[in-house]
């Protein structure tokens, strides 16, 4: 019984209607899954640093040293993060490429966000990048990672005028 | 005399005839395509002396043919027989392959998806020859160009094809530089081949982790049958991927692979003898093997253009070609044919996107072929 009617005795058309809409579903729900997952990560971040903000300050509050103790009216967070101090544009610049970065996410490559400074028109890209390099705002991962980069962990970035007396502005 | 006589019949030269010489020409062809011309030599020269083992005519009832129980090479067929030797080859993919084109631009999985058109053009063609539902299935999935994938959906739905259908997977795997071309010329404008893509973005370490753990589950959740392949394939990437298990990573990549492509391509060559393989049936799975690889590279092709309507990110459409698997095989060829009309676009990277989704794509299909004969 050859021809059309051997495929429709054998369900032949619904099983290949089936058949392809299940793999179509299957790798587009793959794909969807794949294109969220870096934001999916980024919100995950963002959510175990409050966390752990949340905790850290919890804990200030409830053992407080003998510092907070002897004088309340100071702030209870002191760090010793190394403090960068940074000119209005060159703040502006920053505040530009991190942003840029975030949309890479946690490691990001220097030639791809060199191409997005471009496209979006931040004057003197690599002059800039270069300067966050310089400064070790930025800082290249090791071993088989190299070739990527991040924004250097531990390193407060402030305004020139806002920053501690001594720090040389860029 | 007499004895000497007998002695002689009952030799290869006595008891063979003009079959057995048409496959071992067939055999010493495959060795031939694998070492001179270099296709696919690590599976082509096991099939290939596989089918002069096959061939050399033996005494029926002394337990030497891979048909008779008892034989070692019997006892090496269980493995394909049994869809055992299949998942383990995947284990050994997964754990060789960097998903990271793919995780970097997603899109290009769809491509993988529109390849195994192919699979499904060819069922029914098949069904419409008159070959009943399960051959026909098993038939189709050589469109995967994946031969594990239709050695496990053979032996699942028509055990007695699997030499025939491995055979044929295997060849046009390895004429994939002679079988697209064509096509991808016929389908495709200059000015699409010209097409330059931008970079996929970089992926990191914890997606790259997640990606074989949330993609197993996606994929086996809705195509329960491919968890054998898919399950083997994503658990292979998440070793290599973890780093913590680099030893049994390593030894699914090397070892292990290559000692079941071993076993593997000799029992699939020897299940040719001459009497089995040499069939009309055999002929028909051919040429509806050649029709089911060219419907998906169109498939791929095709849809990659129809992507091109509706994205500002214009894709080229040669990479669809590479949805068909055959890895890396058919993105070689797409990086081949980009690479004549402009020779500094590099599409190998680009294509390997859709060759490894159409790994996963082709399992899936296979799954759900399997679940609808089951």
């Amino acid at each position: 019984m050859p021809g059309l009617s051997a495929i429709a005795a054998a369900n032949g058309w619904f099983i290949t209607a089936a058949g392809l809409i299940i793999v179509f579903t299957c790798l587009a729900v793959l794909a969807a899954f794949i294109a969220r997952l870096e934001k999916m990560l980024f919100f995950w971040d963002r959510w175990v640093a409050w966390l752990q903000r949340l905790k850290r300050r919890e804990s200030l509050y409830s053992a407080p040293g003998p510092l907070a103790q002897e004088s309340p009216g100071q702030p209870l967070e002191v760090s010793s993060a190394p403090t960068i101090p940074l000119s209005g544009e060159s703040l502006e610049v920053y505040q530009y490429f991190q942003w840029l970065t975030r949309l890479e996410g946690d490691v990001f490559s220097l030639c791809r966000v060199l191409e997005k400074a471009e496209k979006r028109g931040i004057p003197r890209p690599h002059f800039h990048l270069d300067e966050l390099l310089r400064l070790g705002l930025i800082e290249e991962l090791p071993g088989e990672d190299r070739g990527f980069y991040r924004w250097t962990p531990g390193i407060i970035v402030q305004h020139e005028e806002k920053a501690p007396h001594g720090a040389e502005p860029l | 005399m007499d004895m000497v006589l007998d002695f002689l019949k009952n030799t290869g030269f006595g008891l063979a005839d003009y079959r057995h010489g048409l496959m071992i020409a067939v055999g010493i062809g495959f060795i031939y395509l694998g070492i001179a011309k270099h296709y696919e030599p690590l599976l082509l020269v096991p099939i290939g002396f596989g089918i002069l083992m096959g061939n050399v005519p033996v005494f029926k009832g002394l337990g030497l043919g891979i048909y008779e129980p008892g034989s070692v090479l019997n006892y090496l067929y269980f493995g394909v027989r049994q869809g055992i030797y299949p998942p383990l080859i995947f284990l050994g993919i997964g754990a060789m392959t960097d998903f990271s084109t793919m995780l970097g631009r997603p899109k290009l999985i769809l491509l993988g998806a529109a390849a195994q058109l192919g699979i499904f053009v060819t069922f029914l063609a098949a069904l419409a020859l008159g070959f009943p539902s399960k051959e026909a299935a098993s038939i189709g999935i050589i469109g995967g160009a994946d031969g594990p994938t239709a050695i496990f959906l053979t032996s699942k739905l028509a055990p007695e094809l699997v030499g025939p259908i491995a055979i044929a997977a295997y060849s046009y795997m390895a004429l994939v530089p002679v079988i697209q071309p064509p096509i991808m010329y016929l389908l495709t404008t200059k000015e699409e081949r010209l097409i330059r893509m931008s970079d996929p973005r970089s992926v990191s370490k914890r997606e790259k982790i997640i990606f074989p753990i949330v993609g197993f589950l996606l994929c086996c959740f809705l195509a329960p049958a491919a968890l054998p392949l898919l399950g083997m394939l994503f658990f292979g990437n998440l070793l290599k991927e973890c780093l913590v298990a680099d030893r049994l990573a390593q030894t699914a990549r090397t070892a292990l692979i290559d000692i079941v492509t071993i076993v593997l391509g000799i029992t699939v060559g020897a299940s040719t003898q001459a009497d089995v393989f040499l069939t009309a049936k055999s002929v028909g799975i051919f040429f509806l093997g050649a029709a089911s690889f060219m419907a998906a590279t169109a498939g791929g092709i095709l849809f990659a253009k129809l992507m091109n309507v509706f994205s500002q990110d214009k894709i080229n459409p040669l990479i669809g070609a590479a949805g068909v698997s055959a890895v890396p095989d058919s993105a070689r060829v797409a990086q081949m044919i980009g690479n004549r009309e402009d020779p500094s676009n590099y599409l190998l990277m680009h294509a390997m996107g859709p060759n490894i989704a159409g790994v996963i794509g082709s399992a899936v299909a296979a799954g759900v072929l399997w679940s609808f004969f089951m």
